[in-house]
């Protein structure tokens, strides 16, 4: 992974290969009794084979739904995908039809979820879910899939596989519940693993031992990643490229390396602010002032400028574009300030050009 | 958390704390059991008669080394009074031959007990036809026990299906269906009973009459268990199991039957106990009407219709033998569905570790 990430660095935007998945200008709504909920509104990213994309964003700013929309698992009505493209090895998985979308779940792309103590059957036993998964898509015996089942819990570092795959998930810790999870996802081999925070129900410990787990598997069976998590430490220490999520769309996308070297919005920049550092002494913690928008009523032009340290006039207005500088892509009307050092996009930060003026 | 235990073994331990739900089950298996094996349990047939020996009191089982009943002698004909005649004692025999049944399809002649002909055994006493009340009972069982389980095995059916759908799918399906049992829930069953009763040709027999009603009544059940199932599947799709499901390529089908529906499991085994026992009562309720099975076929229910004046249930009080065993079992169906609630409490089962 370390060799991917210095390439990546060494050119930004020349993109190692094909991108296996790839979502452009994704927006999908929710039509509700209350208005229409964009909760996805134009996202663009890209996943290269035996990388890990981390998508970054506050709790309700579309990731989840985002990662719902590639399977096709949004539930429908009131959800619908009303605009744009998931390209998987060149096939629009928007038009594609629910049994070819079948075929594509568990066994193509694959999974992982949130919360390890609900997204196991309580009713069935490990094994049973591991088995379950296999044969929905390959023609194996019943004695056949459970010896891959006993091979799988293996592979996630399950101790006494043998005895872990006849025991129900609530004999589980919660670490182990989403190994047996991530055993589940990866029983088929899929090219391409979403993960929707898949730490963020756990302990700190049980964290690093899921995201290691995660980084090996991937170096073994060289799936990508798509690494959903509202932590940006975690992204900093897993991803090859990272999309920053705000208000339903792409804020900023680009190789882990540049987006913290050179960031260039200010969200972004807010993100980062607020991360509290080990040993320093503050009175109280640093955050991006206001609270996520109501995703019926998002403000018009910039959906960040309420928030934002460098909102001018235009940005209740006009609604930036997402523009590309050599892979680099931001949504802000105030990039080429940013870009130039004229203005910081870290809030509380004078840039070097306003001091001297 | 020590060995692993399947949530069989939890719900047993939990079930076997409470005494009351195993007294229930254990009269059940007894009660069911009996029905079953009623051939060979009862001495004599079902509509077998003896006009002569109507009104028998329950006859008192002697000992002298072995047991024996006194014939009855009849001392008041006006006010049908026996006294025991000991001039006239039969010794009671175990696993004497007599009328040929099938028991499970083997064809069999052996009884459990019985007197040497003339002479006749009545442990529970005769009926105003002089049919022995023990056997009749045990006939009557098959029909009586059997009506709930034929009515919950439909109604459940049904509404588990619906329900499942209906809460699965939402949106205009939901609300469809939701309106079409608001309709069922209308019906006024009393009345649609005794309109059928008049409606269903006379020369009908009366078993198969009961049975089309029963069925009926069941048709019109599932509509309140479908409004609880679609409840709990709506809440249920929303688990993460059940998305997760999906997203390893599991179809709609599968979800439902596969994921959703066990999860439901430990109400609807619950519900479907203690819904048994309004179908006894009802089958009592309608041979009070005069709707249910006719004479001779014998159920529960018109073996006490017999019981309906003061007059008869004073001088003959045995003939309410069939109230009891009413009372028992609908007792032992709340003990048990109340034990079952008790040790199927999903948090008993999915937090296996405290408990």
């Amino acid at each position: 992974m370390t060799e991917t990430r210095t390439q990546a660095a060494g050119a930004p935007g020349a993109a190692p290969g094909e991108p296996v998945l790839e979502v452009r200008d994704l927006r999908t709504h929710f039509f509700t009794d209350d208005g229409v909920v964009k909760a996805v509104n134009g996202v663009t990213f890209q996943v290269f084979p035996g990388e890990t994309l981390g998508i970054v964003g506050e709790s309700g700013c579309g990731k989840s739904v985002t990662a719902l929309s590639i399977l096709r698992l949004i539930p429908s009505p009131p959800g619908k995908i009303v605009g744009g493209e998931i390209v998987y090895k060149g096939k629009n998985l928007v038009t594609a039809s629910e049994p070819e979308m079948r075929k594509i779940r568990g066994n193509e792309i694959s999974m992982i979820f949130q919360e390890p103590m609900t997204s196991l059957n309580p009713v069935y036993t490990c094994g049973d879910q591991i088995v379950e998964a296999i044969r929905l898509h390959q023609k194996v015996s019943a004695r056949e899939a459970r010896a891959r089942a006993i091979e799988m819990l293996r592979l996630v570092g399950i101790p006494l596989p043998e005895q872990r795959v006849d025991e129900y998930p609530h004999q589980l810790s919660g670490g182990m519940r989403q190994r047996v999870m991530i055993a589940m996802a990866l029983s088929c081999h899929p090219s391409v693993l979403i993960a929707d925070e898949p730490t963020t129900a756990l302990d700190v410990t049980i964290q690093a031992q899921i995201l290691e787990l995660l980084s090996r598997l991937q170096a073994e069976l060289g799936m990508a990643i798509v690494l959903i998590t509202h932590d940006l430490g975690v992204v900093a220490e897993v991803a090859d490229h990272v999309a920053v999520m705000y208000g339903g769309q792409i804020q900023e996308y680009a190789d882990a390396t540049t987006l913290f070297e050179k960031t260039t919005h200010p969200y972004t920049g807010g993100l980062l602010t607020s991360i509290p550092k080990l040993g320093e002494k503050v009175e109280r913690l640093r955050v991006i002032p206001g609270t996520v928008p109501n995703p019926v009523d998002f403000p018009t032009g910039c959906t960040y400028h309420p928030r934002c340290h460098l909102a001018i006039d235009a940005c209740r207005t006009t609604e930036p574009p997402l523009e590309n500088h050599g892979g680099h892509l931001v949504r802000c009307l105030r990039q080429e300030e940013i870009r130039s050092g004229r203005v910081s996009p870290f809030p509380g930060r004078i840039s070097a050009h306003e001091v001297a003026s | 958390m020590g060995t692993a235990r399947s949530p069989w073994q939890i719900f047993w331990r939990e079930f076997r704390k409470s005494p009351t739900a195993l007294l229930g089950a254990a009269v059940l298996l007894l009660l069911y059991g009996a029905a079953i094996v009623a051939d060979f349990l009862a001495p004599y047939g079902m509509v077998e008669q003896n006009r002569e020996l109507n009104f028998v009191p329950p006859q008192r089982v002697h000992w002298d080394g072995g047991p024996y009943v006194n014939a009855p002698r009849l001392v008041d004909p006006a006010r049908i009074r026996y006294v025991e005649d000991p001039a006239r004692r039969s010794r009671v025999r175990f696993f004497v031959s007599g009328r040929p049944y099938h028991l499970l399809g083997i064809p069999a002649n052996v009884h459990l007990f019985g007197v040497d002909a003339p002479n006749e055994i009545h442990l529970l006493g005769t009926d105003q036809f002089g049919r022995d009340i023990l056997s009749r009972l045990l006939f009557g069982a098959r029909i009586s026990l059997s009506v709930g389980l034929v009515g919950i095995a439909i109604s459940f059916t049904i509404g588990i299906l619906i329900g499942g759908l209906s809460g699965y799918f939402g949106g205009w399906i939901d609300e469809g269906v939701m309106r079409v049992t608001e309709v069922f829930l209308s019906i006024p069953v009393l009345y649609l009973i005794v309109a059928l009763a008049g409606v269903l040709p006379p020369e009908m027999p009366s078993d198969r009459k009961y049975l089309l009603i029963i069925v009926i009544l069941s048709f019109i059940g599932w509509a309140s268990l479908a409004r609880i199932v679609r409840g709990m599947v709506l809440s249920l799709r929303e688990f993460e199991y059940v998305t997760a499901a999906r997203a390893l390529g599991a179809g709609t089908f599968r979800v439902l039957v596969r994921h959703i529906l066990p999860n439901t499991l430990s109400f609807l085994i619950v519900a479907a106990t203690v819904s048994v026992p309004g179908y006894i009562l009802g089958e009592v309720f309608l041979s009070f009407l005069g709707v249910g099975i006719q004479e001779p076929v014998a159920s529960w229910g018109n073996m006490l219709t017999a019981a309906q004046s003061v007059r008869v249930l004073l001088s003959f009080p045995w003939i309410l033998a069939p109230g009891y065993l009413i009372f028992a079992t609908v007792l032992a169906y709340n003990f048990l569905g109340d034990g079952l609630s008790d040790a199927l409490n999903p948090r008993k089962i999915q937090g296996g570790k405290s408990g």
